[in-house]
């Protein structure tokens, strides 16, 4: 155990040319420490597992990278500009996929995909808009308001939207959640897409298999910290380090 | 075990507060003169007007220790916005109180919408506000927070209810600190020291909440580490 | 440009569903009845009551609408969207809270007439005035308001602790909109009551700069 905590102080497994890294990150609920010190760095073009035991603090860590929560401590930067400052323009680079989608239930899929592009000043394009409802089996289903979508669709809906945005940094927090099997293999096969195009991807899932399918490496978050870290994770592998839990 | 009043300092404060207020009230009750139309009742501004400081004083130091804790992000600053509430809110109850004791006696009725009195009915229930928030907000990281905006807000707003109240019903007046100025320097001088004396009190009130709100959060943060392990 | 996407969305959300502005209107009819029934008025006393009950229906109306515009954000965290955009804090703020003004503005010119009509309110009398105290009014009720409801938000308790922050805040602007609308109905000349205005602009510009400055703190969990 001893050596699992000194390791993870000097986490250097660092990628050269980082993408986003994060150091000392840390972060309490009424006053009980969630996030102690997490400090990672992600290297462009990296797909990124984040595992680790129900209540360890993975979404908590992955909306205080979005900008949605408030850390105590800690610093980060992405393309070498510093976040949770108050110059908002990181936030063009980093793309955030939570439990739920984020969206309006009153406005359709276009409405709510168009917002959302305007907030983040992409212009819209309607032939790739109708190409990924074709490919996420959204087709026809447009014009509908979201409120009588299934939880599935609407992390299709979710991805469409990441898939039409622009950015060099998404988080996606259970992706799969709500996904069927036709689903989750989509999502692999764009995960893989996205790694050809550079684009890296910090993600968490309770799926190990799938996980450990997608990841180019694996970040074992446990007492608020990366306790450890895993380079081509096999489903084995990540399932022994959770039990190892202590 | 270390205690507030184990600290050198604070032992000396406390002596030298208690003497004031024993002076105080040797000097309120045996040396001031007695007002020929109010007597006894008049005695009253000596502790009415030193509370209403207190509070307002205390509500300033709120705001800006609020401040403080937002840009620095700070828990000492919270601490402070806190033990500076919860002080300045008694001294504005007491206010409350106060106030109908002297009114009764002088206008015959114990409760009127004089400016004053008024802003700090309003500035109580805003705090009651606060302190709700403190509680039903959230955890704690955030309740603080939204609490210091809040904190920060009341200040802005003192003046603004001051100045409506006021011309909301300039017919209700004589407030017993509109006389101070013809005031024979007899009683001026006994109530320059009440205030003083008043002004420690605070003073050693917001040490003493200040300590144990210290204590109370080093104990929630051991608690939280035992509890994660 | 963002302030603009954020309004634009609000409106079309109001549009598409018109809850709120219906709830809005239908909660200020249910109230003057209630208050033809509870105060029994001469005709005499009407008109000095008129504009505070006025004024206190717009309050409640005000909650409401703020209710709504800002618990939109909450159903499938769309609030998210919002705080993941590279789009300043500020602008949230700015844009939610013009989003509640045109809001209560329209909810308010269509309940108009059930005050002229039921409590006899007298519009006509100083018809431009009205409309000068309405404005400056809802311009310092949407700067507290969206302020305190962007707080609420992310509060648990935040529907019950909305009002309860709210109100007392808001006092000096019930004061002074009653007494305002009170002195123009009654043909009192604008040199009369103007410092009301000045009051309400006061206190609209400093929380309007308050609210700017500290929403950063408030958007976020």
């Amino acid at each position: 155990m001893q050596c699992l905590w000194a390791r993870s102080s000097g986490l250097t497994s660092a990628p050269v040319t980082a993408l986003i890294t994060a150091t000392g990150i840390g972060k309490s609920f009424n006053l009980r420490p969630v996030l102690r010190e997490v400090s990672f760095s992600l290297a462009p073009g990296e797909t990124v597992l984040l595992f680790g035991r129900n209540g360890c603090g993975k979404t908590t860590l992955l909306k205080i990278m979005a900008g949605i929560m408030r850390p105590e401590r800690g610093q980060a930067s992405l393309d070498r500009r510093e976040l949770f400052t108050s110059d908002c323009r990181w936030r063009y680079d980093m793309i955030y996929l939570g439990h739920r989608p984020s969206l309006y239930p009153a406005f359709s899929a276009r409405e709510n995909l168009r917002l959302s592009l305007r907030l983040r000043r992409v212009g819209w394009d309607e032939t790739s808009f109708q190409n990924l409802l074709e490919r996420y089996g959204l087709s026809d289903r447009e014009d509908e308001p979201v409120e009588v979508y299934s939880e599935g669709m609407l992390q299709r809906l979710g991805l469409i939207r990441l898939e039409l945005s622009r950015w060099k940094l998404a988080l996606l927090d259970e992706p799969t959640s709500a996904l069927d099997a036709d689903g989750a293999s989509l999502l692999g096969e764009t995960l893989a897409r996205w790694r050809t195009a550079g684009r890296t991807v910090l993600f968490t899932s309770h799926d190990m298999l799938w996980g450990a399918e997608h990841a180019d490496r694996a970040l074992h978050l446990q007492r608020g910290r990366i306790a450890s870290e895993l380079a081509s994770p096999t489903a084995p592998e990540l399932l022994a380090r959770l039990t190892g839990e202590t | 075990m270390q205690t507030f009043h184990s600290i050198r300092r604070n032992q000396v404060l406390l002596a030298i507060t208690l003497l004031f207020a024993a002076v105080n009230l040797w000097l309120i009750y045996e040396v001031a003169p007695v007002v020929a139309k109010q007597e006894m009742a008049q005695k009253i501004f000596y502790y009415h007007v030193p509370l209403a400081w207190n509070a307002f004083l205390g509500y300033t130091i709120v705001a800006v220790t609020a401040g403080l804790y937002l840009v620095k992000q700070d828990p000492k600053w919270d601490i402070w916005s806190l033990a500076a509430a919860e002080v300045a809110t008694a001294f504005a109850l007491l206010i409350l109180m106060t106030g109908p004791i002297w009114a009764t006696p002088i206008w015959g009725k114990s409760w009127s919408w004089e400016p004053r009195l008024t802003t700090t009915l309003v500035l109580f229930v805003i705090f009651l506000g606060y302190f709700m928030v403190r509680e039903f907000a959230g955890p704690y990281e955030r309740s603080s927070r939204y609490a210091a905006v809040i904190g920060i807000l009341a200040l802005i707003d003192i003046p603004l209810i001051l100045t409506a109240v006021t011309w909301w019903a300039p017919e209700v007046q004589s407030h017993p600190q509109m006389e101070m100025a013809n005031q024979p320097s007899a009683i001026l001088r006994v109530f320059f020291f009440s205030l003083f004396s008043f002004t420690l009190i605070l003073i050693y009130m917001l040490l003493y909440r200040r300590y144990v709100g210290a204590l109370v959060y080093r104990r929630k943060i051991a608690q939280g580490e035992i509890d994660h392990v | 440009m963002a302030f603009l996407t954020i309004l634009a969305k609000d409106i079309r959300l109001e549009l598409r569903t018109r809850e709120s502005l219906a709830a809005m209107v239908v909660f200020a009819l249910t109230v003057v009845l209630l208050f033809a029934f509870a105060f029994d008025f001469t005709p005499a006393l009407r008109g000095t009551f008129t504009p505070g009950l006025m004024w206190l229906t717009y309050f409640f109306v005000a909650v409401l609408g703020l209710l709504r515009v800002f618990g939109q954000e909450k159903q499938l965290e769309a609030y998210d969207l919002l705080l993941t955009a590279p789009v300043d804090r500020s602008l949230i703020y700015l844009g939610k809270s013009t989003a509640f003004l045109l809001l209560l503005l329209v909810a308010q010119l269509l309940s108009l007439p059930v005050f002229v009509l039921f409590l006899e309110l007298p519009l006509a009398a100083a018809p431009g005035y009205f409309i000068l105290i309405l404005l400056v009014t809802d311009l310092a009720i949407a700067a507290v308001g969206g302020l305190v409801a962007g707080l609420s938000l992310r509060a648990p308790a935040g529907d019950t602790l909305l009002p309860i922050i709210l109100f007392p805040l808001l006092t000096p602007i019930l004061i002074a909109a009653t007494k305002a609308t009170s002195a123009a109905l009654a043909g009192q000349p604008f040199a009369e009551w103007d410092f009301w205005i000045m009051l309400i602009i006061t206190f609209f510009a400093l929380f309007v700069l308050a609210g700017i400055f500290t929403f950063d703190y408030i958007a976020e969990q």
